[in-house]
């Protein structure tokens, strides 16, 4: 009987299972999971979860009965500590040895550390569910937050954190937030936001050193010191690719695949955030950390381990909510050199298209979800939709979207 | 805890699936393994996956239509009809004890 591994018990490590089954695998599959729980969903711990607005029953992404229904094997609290590729086997952290003929790598990524303490009563990094938690049950007795990194998920936390009342400062090197995922003028208007609600924002700004005592965290920076009750780090992550380049596959930021999910050994695919998958889509090895990513890579590598070539070639997108703020990103919004906004910055509801060369590259919408899903639709088929047709008076979008997709 | 019945369009079977109060009906569905409700955001109100249809007679008994949830029903895959929600923004009260759903053949 035909054996699958499956190693990380991810949302891209679970896409895998589920679609193997839905496709009509019926050997045997197995999931191994790091982590003490089933596969949940990470996009609410920086936001939902961490307001108190839900719990970790309601975060798994399936409940145990569907690992039953589908017969996955899962193996929790273990991990794979080598890959034997000549005889096909791992062996696990539980000492077992496994055997496979196709291994799907799904290892994820790790937080970047600060290189400081890690007093974790006052020092807090959101990954998993005990991080964030973490966090949570001590928002009650914590006034002052620094949030060090600008991005999306210091930037999530740090609209929780005003939404709860907390005086909140982000620490941001670089001189735009979110300087990694969108383009300066949309920075500009969340940078303006988030003064607005009234969280401090120091761009440019390095933190070097935090001191932790009994009354808190001194941060020091640019001469200066400010004394805050807790730090959140959210400074980026590393993909985790040891396993794999331990056992002599190619990696370069992220374990390398081509559009079809397979690595340099034709029995091993890699999927979600530890991947660089070659995208049909962007003409290049991408690594994306986004639930999109993991759904539609896990997707396209258990197709491909069934014989039914498949190639990765979805529009990426993805969303970050900040206060009553839905931000939607589709396709790949730089290189630009022209953009063109609709709607309304005021009321908090727009769009704004990008262009590069003429053509439509992608989409970023605040409060505007229907926009967000008829750009990914357009540019899933090579969007035609142009700065001047996009400008002319009267455009609909919707009918647009019609004719076109 | 109010029980909700999920029904698939065009079959006369349901699932009938106790929910507890302050739970979205996407959730529901998903901690039951109810088929046909993909909810690929996670309930962000951001994919348009987690469309149903409500019983009439429940519609005013649910929390009426933000203006995301309404552009986001532009965009569903099946028909949107006057009494389509996304399961993901229907939270659980115990007003809506029996609760009838019905989920659209498709949802991408």
């Amino acid at each position: 009987m035909k054996k699958i591994i499956v190693v990380g018990g991810g949302q891209a490590g679970l896409q895998v299972c589920e679609s193997v089954r839905r496709e009509g695998f019926d050997g045997e599959l197995s999931l191994i999971c790091e982590e003490d729980s089933l596969p949940y969903q990470r996009p609410p711990l920086s936001k939902s979860f961490l307001l108190g607005d839900t719990d970790m029953e309601r975060l798994s992404i399936r409940p145990p009965t569907f690992f039953r229904k589908y017969e996955i094997k899962y193996f929790l609290n273990t991990s794979v500590l080598s890959i034997d590729r000549k005889n096909k086997k791992v062996k696990l952290s539980n000492g077992n040895l496994m055997s496979y003929d196709n291994l799907v790598l799904t290892t994820g990524a790790r937080i970047r550390q600060l290189g400081i303490s890690n007093d974790n009563s006052k020092v807090f990094y959101i990954r998993d569910v005990q991080g964030s938690e973490a966090l949570r049950s001590r928002l009650a007795s914590i006034d002052n937050i620094a949030v060090i990194g600008g991005g999306f998920i210091g930037l999530e936390v740090a609209a929780v954190c005003r939404q709860l009342g907390k005086s909140v400062i982000v620490f941001e090197q670089s001189n735009s937030l979110m300087a990694r995922g969108i383009p300066r003028p949309l920075a500009s208007y969340y940078e303006e936001v988030h003064k607005e609600k009234g969280v401090h924002i120091a761009l440019e700004t390095t933190v070097e050193e935090l001191k932790i005592d009994r009354n808190g965290i001194a941060i020091s920076f640019n001469d200066n010191k400010l004394i805050v009750d807790a730090v959140v780090i959210g400074i980026g992550v590393i993909p985790n690719t040891e396993l794999a380049s331990d056992s002599g596959l190619r990696c370069q930021n992220g374990i390398v695949t081509d559009s079809e999910g397979r690595t340099n050994d034709n029995a091993i695919f890699a999927a979600g955030d530890c991947a660089s998958f070659f995208s049909e889509y962007c003409k290049k090895h991408v690594r994306l950390e986004s639930i999109q990513n993991a759904v539609d890579t896990g997707k396209v590598v258990a197709a491909n381990m069934l014989g039914k070539e498949k190639q990765y070639d979805s529009v990426p997108w993805f969303w970050s909510d900040q206060y009553d703020l839905k931000l939607q990103i589709a396709g790949i919004l730089e290189p630009y050199d022209d953009v063109v906004p609709t709607g309304s910055m005021q009321n908090n509801s727009f769009s704004s298209y990008y262009f590069y060369n003429g053509a439509h590259v992608g989409t970023a919408s605040v409060n505007k979800p229907s926009d967000h899903m008829k750009s990914r639709k357009l540019l899933s088929v090579g969007s035609k939709l142009t700065a001047e047709v996009l400008r002319a008076p009267g455009f609909d979008l919707q009918s647009f979207a019609k004719e076109h997709s | 805890m109010p029980k909700v019945k999920y029904k698939q369009q065009g079959r006369e079977d349901y699932n009938e699936v106790d929910v507890p109060d302050g739970w979205t009906v996407m959730e529901g569905a998903i901690q039951n393994d109810v088929e046909g409700i993909l909810a690929e955001c996670g309930g962000g109100c951001a994919c348009a996956t987690c469309h149903v249809y409500v019983a009439e007679r429940f519609l005013e008994k649910i929390t009426p239509i933000s203006d995301v949830e309404a552009d986001m029903l532009e965009c569903v895959a099946s028909e949107r009809k006057d009494n389509s929600r996304l399961a993901c923004q229907i939270k659980i009260t115990e007003q809506l004890e029996g609760l009838i759903v019905e989920i659209p053949e498709v949802q991408i």
